[in-house]
């Protein structure tokens, strides 16, 4: 009976490893249309908004952009703290209402970022990282025409409630509201030129180079630098590799509740945060044993010096799974 | 700065489980590429990086620790500072830099799934090409580049 369980265990890995192959990266389900409409961005972006915000850089003195992007960023204050306060980071928050008094008076409406080397700190908050923060996970990675990376809850965020608390929207002259706009554009575009070309130069693949960046750092984002490892997969969950394998514990119960056990286990192990670490600890005989044959299984030619944390960023990123479906241990 | 680097972890840590797969000569060759391709890229963008303020984080580290991360913040005008953390690890050659996580983004992490992705179409062989070529084209583009 077991045998059978593990046979069709390690069938349907294989099964579901085969779709991998065709559908390409897990964590990207609508992969297809995403690579069509980064396609299409790119186009746009190479036709038109490179070469003009080429040309602003080329144009404006850097100490003139320097205070274009103050300006805009200034007025992007209020909204960053009121979204701290909504994430409960009171202190963050006022400290935003700070900046903006602060640039908006002493600043000159904020050409000049004085508030930064007072000390208070410029932060990144939208309304997608709150509710991020509350626990809504991110949904699948969706490419936006023209505004680019974001995903299901992000883009929602960003088209639903995070124009209502930009200043900008609320210009009632439209000319001017449509000039502000395209000027803030352009700002950004050009800040972002350097970036666009280390993008081009360093991915083999650049869509999948933005899309995992993306990934990495909106979680970082929404946890304010400090990310914690992937988080329990039995919780509504972010990353796409712990909603991979909760998405087939289901039909595979055995090898999958070992993997996420002995996954936590070895982040536990290798001393970073993680609050349910007390659910696992019926499972501490099993995965020490499962850590060894797991290493004997990945093969000896690789040389044994490897880092303490290497078997956890090997777990973080759901690659154990397929070395433990050859085990032998039981559920 | 280079030495600081232990590029044939960083290779190691992109493949994740595929590295035992390549056998010595394909390893050998990835690490080159990975590296070359590496210098290449992160050198133009660190020489765009002109009189940013550099602040070190304080250090958390026990006495015995093999294994560290180095925290810094570049300081830009108009947006957050950027984080730019660095996993070192202690080998008898001295602390070497296996990662480093940019703005949460970790470089071992990014190409891991780009790699995942090439090996999954051509094998390690195909990766191997497809890094040789990159690093082609890079090279005739700044050798055409007017200086």
């Amino acid at each position: 009976m077991n045998l059978l369980r593990r046979f069709l265990g390690l069938s349907l890995l294989i099964a579901l490893g085969g779709c991998a192959t065709t559908g390409g990266s897990p964590n990207d389900p609508l992969e297809r249309y995403n690579r069509a409409m980064f396609g299409f961005n790119d186009g746009l972006d190479k036709a038109i908004i490179k070469p003009v915000a080429t040309g602003y850089k080329t144009v404006m003195p850097e100490i003139a952009r320097t205070g274009v992007t103050n300006f805009f960023a200034n007025l992007g204050d209020i909204w960053i703290g009121v979204n701290n306060i909504l994430q409960g980071k009171v202190s963050a928050g006022v400290s935003d209402f700070g900046r903006f008094a602060i640039n908006t008076t002493a600043g000159i409406l904020g050409l000049v970022d004085v508030a930064s080397n007072v000390g208070l700190e410029k932060h990144n908050e939208d309304f997608g990282q709150t509710l991020g923060r509350w626990g809504v996970g991110s949904g699948a990675y969706v490419v936006l025409p023209i505004l680019g990376s974001s995903n299901v809850r992000d883009g929602i965020s960003l088209l639903a409630v995070d124009w209502h608390g930009d200043p900008l929207w609320h210009v009632n002259n439209i000319p001017t509201r449509n000039t502000l706009v395209g000027v803030r554009a352009i700002d950004n575009r050009a800040n972002l030129l350097d970036a666009s070309h280390l993008v081009e130069e360093a991915a083999l693949d650049r869509y999948a180079y933005v899309r995992d960046a993306y990934l990495q750092r909106r979680r970082s984002l929404i946890y304010d630098g400090a990310p914690p490892p992937e988080p329990d997969p039995d919780t509504k969950s972010e990353s796409g590799a712990s909603s991979e394998s909760a998405a087939r514990a289901g039909p595979e119960l055995p090898p999958a509740q070992l993997t996420t056990q002995w996954g936590q286990r070895i982040i536990t192990a290798a001393d970073e945060d993680l609050t349910p670490a007390k659910e696992f600890s019926e499972a501490e005989a099993q995965p020490p044993a499962a850590r060894r044959e797991a290493a004997g299984a990945a093969g000896s030619s690789y040389e044994p010096a490897i880092p303490s944390n290497y078997d956890a960023l090997l777990a973080v990123s759901g690659e154990a799974r397929a070395e433990l479906a050859r085990t032998n241990l039981r559920p | 700065m280079l030495p600081h680097f232990d590029f044939s972890r960083m290779t190691a840590l992109a493949m994740g489980r595929n590295w035992p797969k390549a056998n010595p000569e394909q390893q050998k060759s990835l690490t080159n590429e990975f590296r070359t391709l590496l210098v290449r890229t992160y050198s133009t963008a660190l020489s765009t990086y002109k009189n940013q303020v550099i602040e070190f984080k304080p250090l958390r580290a026990a006495a015995g620790d093999t294994e560290v991360t180095v925290k810094t913040q570049v300081k830009q005008p108009g947006t957050e500072p950027i984080s730019i953390d660095y996993g070192m690890e202690k080998t008898p050659n001295g602390w070497k830099v296996y990662d480093v996580v940019v703005g949460g983004v970790s470089l071992v992490t990014n190409y891991r799934e780009t790699f995942n992705a090439e090996i999954r179409d051509g094998g390690i062989d195909g990766l191997i090409k497809s890094l040789a070529s990159k690093n082609r084209s890079l090279e005739t583009q700044a050798s055409s580049k007017p200086k």
